[in-house]
């Protein structure tokens, strides 16, 4: 038990962090863009909001299961021929696609919240559009986007279920065997309230941190 | 000299901020541009300091014809002419020094160079104490110094002060007001000050212009103006009246 307990949540681990981590490397620069974009952003272009928000639309309504059957061929590419399935590492791929459209807007969303007003000091100030991104867009909304990780990360979680399709482990597969097919809710309720136990340290942690750093008046 | 000819701006073809207006700003004036809200105030520095761009007249800095340089001149122009602001738009997740360092950082000044820049700035806003500070542990007219320290970062010719004043109770007010005219004699900052508040104007302006709906309908020198004012809005400025219901 214990041994299946703990390969099982290094694979729930080794899933989230790796597929938060990469949804963020696509996610984080089309959610900057997004926020540029838009009506009120650094580069009005609304052809170009309109067309790359479509496609984050586009990606967010595919369910994630579909994700997988959809992905295989790309999976087969990254990780070698017959490898979509069988190993945590499979779910890599379908996981990133479901969560970073959802990054995106999460990003575009805490970078709309920076106030105007500072943006337009920055810009009197002769600072370049490259700058205003980084020393302020991002820099100001810092606080905001940790809390949109936490949010990101746990819904990544939820979505490590499906690994069960594809036996590809996890926590919240290793729980649904122990309770579905071997009728043992001893092990499924130990299995899931690890998986309570990631979510609370991942949700209070970036809380935590994001209050830290928030500098702005509390109230 | 910052000299704008017929400028116009119109937003979404619809709404003309302001329309039509010429007006000549010398070196070392503190130049005092009045209006009601919604006047066009605004607007009009916002053309000034190239974050709008008008949609027709013409603006020129120093000999130099603005609306039409590249990018990288419109940048070197806009770091010749500091803002502040009535909401004083720091940046609220950097201390006192860091927003002072910002512009600085901008150019590519080197660590050294910056901490002995700002703390010149600091010193000159008189908030040496403060470096350490965010934003939202100061009081308003602190904030405000901070900004000024800021904008001066950039050495710029030209100030403008939106209303810099207008969130701030009349003592505060005075003391921005004394340091914005320390910094026009000492450093020779050509000031441009816009406000709704006659006395603010008066204060320290040399020169002023009354906006209103889009037009300047007066201009002149301060004293001229306060003592024998010709347009009713202008009139209107200087009047004190109470207010009666029935
Ligand atoms: N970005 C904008 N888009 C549309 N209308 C605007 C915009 N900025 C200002 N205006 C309009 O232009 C007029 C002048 O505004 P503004 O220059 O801010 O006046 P003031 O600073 O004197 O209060 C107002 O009617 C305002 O609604
Ligand atoms: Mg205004």
């Amino acid at each position: 038990m214990a041994e299946i307990l703990f390969s099982s949540l290094g694979e729930t681990l080794l899933m989230t962090l790796i597929s938060t981590f990469l949804a963020y490397v696509i996610g984080l620069p089309i959610g900057i863009l997004l926020n540029i974009t838009s009506k009120k952003g650094l580069i009005p272009n609304r052809p170009v909001n309109l067309i790359v928000g479509g496609i984050v639309n586009i990606l967010r309504s595919i369910p994630c299961l579909l994700l997988i059957v959809i992905l295989i061929p790309l999976s087969n590419l990254v990780l070698g021929k017959g490898n979509w399935s069988g190993n945590w590492s499979s779910m890599i791929i379908p996981l990133t696609f479901a969560a970073f459209g959802f990054v995106s807007r999460v990003v575009e969303q805490s970078l709309a919240e920076v106030d105007s007003g500072v943006v337009e000091a920055a810009r009197s100030l002769g600072a370049t559009n490259r700058q205003i991104v980084f020393k302020v867009l991002l820099p100001e909304a810092r606080s905001s986007l940790i809390t949109g990780l936490a949010v990101t990360t746990v819904s990544i979680i939820g979505y490590t279920a499906f690994a069960g399709n594809i036996a590809a482990g996890g926590l919240i597969a290793q729980s649904f065997n122990f309770g579905y097919y071997n009728d043992d809710s001893t092990s499924m309720w130990i299995c899931l309230l690890f998986v309570i136990l990631i979510v609370q340290v991942i949700q209070e942690g970036c809380l935590l941190i994001a209050k830290k750093i928030d500098k702005r008046r509390k109230i | 000299m910052i000299e704008l000819i017929n400028i116009t701006k119109t937003y979404n073809n619809t709404i003309t901020a302001i329309k039509d207006i010429s007006l000549k700003i010398n070196d070392g004036d503190i130049f005092g541009i009045i209006g009601l809200s919604g006047a066009g105030k605004s607007t009009l520095v916002r053309c000034i300091n190239l974050l709008e761009k008008p949609t027709s007249g013409e603006i020129i800095v120093d000999e130099q014809k603005i609306l039409n340089i590249n990018n990288k001149e419109l940048l070197r122009m806009r770091k010749n002419i500091g803002t502040i602001f009535q909401n004083f738009n720091l940046l609220e997740q950097r201390t006192v020094f860091k927003n002072v360092a910002f512009p600085l950082e901008l150019n590519g000044v080197d660590k050294n160079t910056i901490k002995e820049e700002v703390a010149r700035l600091l010193k000159l806003v008189d908030l040496e104490d403060k470096a350490n500070s965010y934003p939202s542990e100061l009081s308003g007219g602190q904030k405000q110094r901070v900004a000024i320290a800021r904008a001066l970062a950039n050495s710029p010719k030209y100030l403008i002060c939106d209303e810099a004043t207008s969130a701030l109770d009349p003592k505060t007010t005075d003391s921005i007001l004394k340091l914005l005219l320390e910094i026009n004699k000492k450093f020779g900052v050509t000031i441009i000050l816009i406000s709704h508040d006659m006395s603010v104007i008066y204060s320290i302006c040399n020169k002023v212009a009354v906006l209103d709906e889009a037009h300047i309908v007066e201009e002149g020198d301060v004293e001229q103006i306060f003592k024998n004012p010709q347009s009713d809005i202008a009139k209107r400025f200087i009047e004190f009246k109470r207010l009666e219901v029935k």
